[in-house]
């Protein structure tokens, strides 16, 4: 006999299904319905300004990657011409033989010879000196190194030496001879330079470099160098070889300075003697920024050192600082006008590249002026620099050329002879940052090229690539979490939520978007959590489960009901007829 | 004697006002005699008998009524010689025609246990177990043992899970546990004599008082109660003249109070009541159990199913009248007579035994009316003409229901709701119904 079941309207036995699939839609599109924005971020953008901050790091590092940042030392300048020093004799001759030697190609002989006069006649610091200086010309520089320490370490040379200081800095134009303080100058700029092209550090290196420029002051003093168009003591000194006329390679107390300065940058480990630092940074003068840029970092330095910015390994870098400071300084205050020191323009122009990164706002534009003033004296000066030089300058300059460009934005043409002398990476760097600066140059269609990176970028920049588009979009979402400080606070978690969506994952959130979330809360992470499609699933789901149940709950208790007014003996008297009973 | 309540001035039967529960005061003889003769505005209660009315002489061994069931095993099986009744009066034969169940009801003495402890035991086990259990109450010969039979034949449940593989024995003066595999469930169904239930009912008691230690049985019983099947033989009811024992005219009042009683027993969980309240000199047990009860708000949640038995001889059986009520005219000579199939059980209940009605709805969450038979049998002959039982599965079905684990709408809700639904429908005068006769004086 079939089994009778009570009676049940099937719309009631579906009910909990139907009711479970409309909660379930309809808890999907509500939810994603909640994830409504209060404006089109389309009409946003073209108001933004798009920073740049990240996209600059990436390719800076690029460049320092490709171009160390290089200091050039002045090098030896003119030799001493042995006929016309008094202190050659009797070696006068065999001495300018032997340099001759030099000009024919015969480098042995002339080092031979020099090194047998030498030997023979220790007083005579002539041949020793000119040996020296033929070997560091020559780039023989660890023999150079002995030859002139040797000569420094006489007792007559560390006599001139200390009497001219001495009398230099009581401001007496007495002392040694005249030949002796210049002999000695020349001995200790080759001396230094050698130091410095050898990176022997050390405390002889600071006497080595500071005592030529006293001696200079002496002979200032003495009227004993050319003062170029009648400038004032610390301006440019021409300081003629011993025995020379001065020549357009003569040494200058401009490169006396350069070298100290060399000195300093490139050497890290230089710590002063308790306390001298704070008196070398101290000054007696207060110049507004805009007009003493390096016043202001001294000033900094001086409040703040050491501090997360100025730490403690860059004492070195401060003592380069306040000698450029000084030497600018008293160049403007004497109307010396443009500095015409290649080396030193170039230097000093690295230099103030490198204190970008501490230079107070108000003082930065100043800076970067200055700055560019000095590449330029730099670049346009080049060809002057002895040809061992050429090349190496030729990079620093593109350097300075390329972080310029990747800070302004613009890329000036350069010079085809400045480029030849890059090498394959730093061409590969100069191409790619071409093509950045191309990109970034207007923020609309650079927002597009990263957000739909063609194969342009990827041919262009190369294994640069993924780094720096993750750059571009920590910038729009910087840009956009920057632009939330202007919204009203409710706009705020949208914001941050814009800016989130540029980034891709595995980029690291850029500051002010870190500041935007910390600011707005779990909100700002929940309006996208909680309107996602994956949430808005889950809600579905449960949505669905809870519907189900709560369904099929009341078709249960409308089945309850029905039960209560049905007569189950109709039923079951009704199917025994239909069954023949 | 009549007494009156302090509180709402009532007259009442009872030392102990239904309505506020508390001690009334009793009336003079004279008093209350000039009430009886000026008529009570409450109608008194049925007077206890003075004596039980013997049931009737068993059958010779020529009219020995075979089981009808004897393949089925009945628990009860027909009692050959039923042990004659000590020290009681010469029994009285009544006149009254061939009782149609099937299995004379074995005699049971007028004192003793009510459950004699082997069946006790039985049913504490199974509850012990965690089974379902499932009561069958009803007077005797209201067709209990026949309803769960006819239930497993039309269930197609498998037959009785033997205990320990042994069938469960049975003989007279035992409670009857008859286990039921329904799907993974464990579910049995107890099934009594009449006689227990009438015992159980203070009005048909020898003593005239229920003691608290007679309920135990259905204090176990309500440890795990799930469902309560009451059934009411309503020809017994209708026609006096085939009312053999006093507990055929009061089955509403049996069942009501055995509904009671498990509300109480099911609140109290099993705990007895306090002691000092309950004893000589002090509150009777029935009238505590009323008391309690009427504190409590929540209602029994076992479902009830209110199955009016042997429909198949229902037919044409007179309903008692009330006039005016617009579901009764249906005759056209205006006698109102039963059509179990074409009923509505509800709506019977409703204008023909409201105060059953009333009851389950103010003790129970859950219940139904419905007419069931087992079997139809010859009016005349007794031969089984249809072996087949018709509303058993489907109510049983509806006691089985594993939604009532889950809240649920109660009973009484959906009456009203229908009835407004009723009255929307223009279909109010089904539901009019006015006030008893009886209630009127």
């Amino acid at each position: 006999m079939r089994r009778l079941r009570r009676p049940r309207n099937p719309l009631l036995l579906a009910l909990p299904w139907l009711a479970a699939a409309l909660a379930a839609v309809g808890c999907y599109h509500v939810v994603r319905e909640l994830d409504v924005e209060p404006r089109d971020i389309e009409e946003v953008l073209p108001a933004l300004t798009l920073s740049s901050a990240y996209a600059q790091a990436e390719e800076r590092r690029w460049i320092e990657d490709a171009f160390p940042e290089v200091y050039l030392p002045a090098p030896v300048s003119d030799l001493p011409c042995a006929t016309g020093v008094r202190a050659a004799r009797p070696w006068n001759t065999r001495i300018s033989e032997a340099l001759s030697w030099v000009g024919d190609g015969r480098l042995d002989d002339a080092v031979a010879e020099l090194a047998e006069i030498d030997d023979r006649d220790p007083a005579n610091w002539v041949a020793g000196l000119t040996l020296g200086m033929v070997l560091a010309r020559e780039g023989r520089l660890g023999e150079a190194e002995a030859v002139l320490r040797s000569l420094y370490g006489r007792r007559s040379v560390q006599t001139t030496v200390r009497e001219a200081v001495e009398n230099a800095q009581s401001n007496r134009s007495g002392g040694p001879d005249t030949e002796d303080v210049r002999g000695a100058i020349h001995l200790l700029h080759a001396y230094g330079y050698v130091l410095i092209e050898t990176h022997r550090g050390g405390d002889e290196l600071w006497p080595v470099l500071r005592y030529p420029i006293g001696c200079s002051k002496l002979l200032a003093l003495r009227g004993a160098t050319d003062r170029m168009r009648r400038l004032p003591t610390w301006a440019e000194h021409r300081i003629g070889a011993p025995g020379c006329g001065l020549t357009e390679h003569s040494l200058t107390t401009l490169d006396l300075y350069n070298n100290l300065v060399v000195a300093y940058l490139e050497n890290p480990g230089f710590r002063g003697e308790d306390g001298r630092l704070e008196r070398e940074l101290r000054r007696t003068y207060a110049d507004p920024p805009h007009e003493n840029p390096l016043l202001a970092i001294l000033e900094r330095a001086s409040a703040e050192f050491p501090s997360a910015e100025l730490p403690a390994e860059r004492e070195h870098w401060l003592w380069a600082v306040s000698n450029a400071e000084r030497l600018l300084k008293q160049r403007r205050e004497s109307n010396a006008g443009e500095l015409e020191n290649v080396r030193l323009a170039y230097n000093l122009a690295a230099l103030m590249e490198s204190a970008l990164a501490v230079v107070p706002p108000g003082a930065r534009a100043a800076l970067t002026g200055r700055k560019n003033d000095l590449a330029a004296v730099a670049m346009a000066g080049r060809r002057s620099v002895l040809p061992r030089q050429q090349v190496e300058l030729d990079r620093a300059l593109t350097r300075l050329e390329l972080l310029e460009a990747v800070r302004s934005g613009t890329l000036p043409p350069l010079d085809d002879s400045l480029t030849e002398d890059l090498d394959g990476a730093q061409s590969e760097v100069l191409s790619a940052v071409a093509f950045a600066l191309s990109q970034r140059r207007n923020g609309r269609s650079w927002l597009v090229q990263v957000s739909s990176p063609g194969d342009a970028i990827r041919a262009s920049l190369g294994r640069r690539a993924a780094g720096w588009l993750e750059a571009s979009r920590r910038d729009f979402a910087a840009t956009l979490a920057s632009r939330a400080a202007e919204a009203p606070d409710d706009e705020k978690p949208w914001w941050a939520r814009w800016a989130r969506r540029t980034l891709e994952p595995g980029d690291a959130k850029p500051a002010e978007l870190r500041a935007l979330e910390k600011e707005v809360g779990f909100f700002s992470g929940s309006v996208r959590w909680l309107t996602s499609p994956f949430s808005a699933g889950v809600a579905a789901i449960l949505a669905a489960a809870v519907a189900w149940i709560a369904a099929a709950w009341l078709a249960v208790q409308l089945g309850q009901r029905r039960d209560l007014t049905t007569s189950f003996y109709r039923l079951e008297a009704r199917a025994q007829l239909r069954r023949g009973r | 004697m009549r007494y009156r309540c302090p509180s709402c001035k009532e007259i009442r039967d009872e030392d102990i006002c239904p309505v506020c529960g508390i001690l009334t005061e009793p009336l003079s003889e004279e008093t209350s005699g000039e009430l009886d003769r000026g008529g009570a505005a409450v109608p008194p209660p049925p007077p206890p008998p003075v004596e039980l009315v013997p049931p009737p002489p068993p059958p010779d061994a020529s009219e020995a009524a075979e089981p009808r069931l004897a393949e089925a095993p009945s628990e009860k099986p027909p009692a050959a010689e039923p042990a004659p009744p000590a020290a009681e009066p010469e029994p009285v034969p009544v006149e009254t025609p061939a009782p149609r169940f099937f299995g004379a009801e074995p005699e049971r003495p007028a004192s003793g246990p009510l459950i004699p402890q082997a069946g006790q035991q039985h049913l504490a086990q199974y509850v012990d177990d965690g089974y379902e259990v499932y009561l069958i109450a009803g007077i005797a010969a209201a067709g209990k043992t026949q309803l769960l039979d006819a239930y497993r034949r039309d269930a197609f449940l498998s037959t009785f899970v033997k205990r320990k593989g042994l069938a469960l024995p049975t003989s007279p003066n035992q409670l009857d546990c008859h286990p039921v595999s329904v799907g993974r469930r464990k579910v049995v169904f107890v099934d009594t004599s009449g006689e227990h239930f009438k015992r159980l009912y203070p009005h048909l008691s020898p003593t005239g008082e229920v003691s608290e230690p007679e309920v135990d049985f259905l204090r176990l019983i309500s440890r795990r109660l799930s469902g309560l099947v009451l059934l009411v033989d309503l020809q017994r009811l209708w026609t006096p003249a085939l009312r053999t024992n006093p507990e055929d005219e009061a089955q509403i009042e049996i069942l009501s109070w055995i509904l009671i009683l498990l509300r109480w027993l099911e609140r109290a969980q099993g705990a007895r009541s306090q002691g000092g309240e309950v004893g000589a000199g002090r509150l009777r047990f029935q009238d505590y159990v009323n008391r309690e009860v009427m504190r409590y708000r929540r209602r029994m949640k076992a479902p009830v199913l209110v199955l009016f038995s042997r429909a198949d001889e229902l037919v044409d059986v007179a309903v008692p009248e009330r006039s005016g009520a617009a579901w009764a005219a249906r005759a056209a000579n205006g006698r109102r007579t039963l059509f179990p199939v074409g009923e509505s059980p509800l709506l019977l209940a409703y204008h023909r035994l409201p105060k059953l009605l009333h009851v389950l709805e103010t003790h129970a969450e859950h219940f139904r009316f419905d007419f069931v038979h087992s079997l139809v049998t010859d009016r005349d002959t007794g031969e089984i003409v249809d072996p087949n039982a018709c509303g058993v599965a489907l109510s049983l079905a509806w006691l089985l229901d594993r939604g009532w684990r889950w809240p649920s709408v109660p009973t009484r809700y959906w009456i009203a709701l229908e009835r407004v639904l009723d009255k929307v429908r223009g279909r109010g005068e089904l539901w009019e119904r006015l006030p008893d006769p009886e209630d009127a004086t």
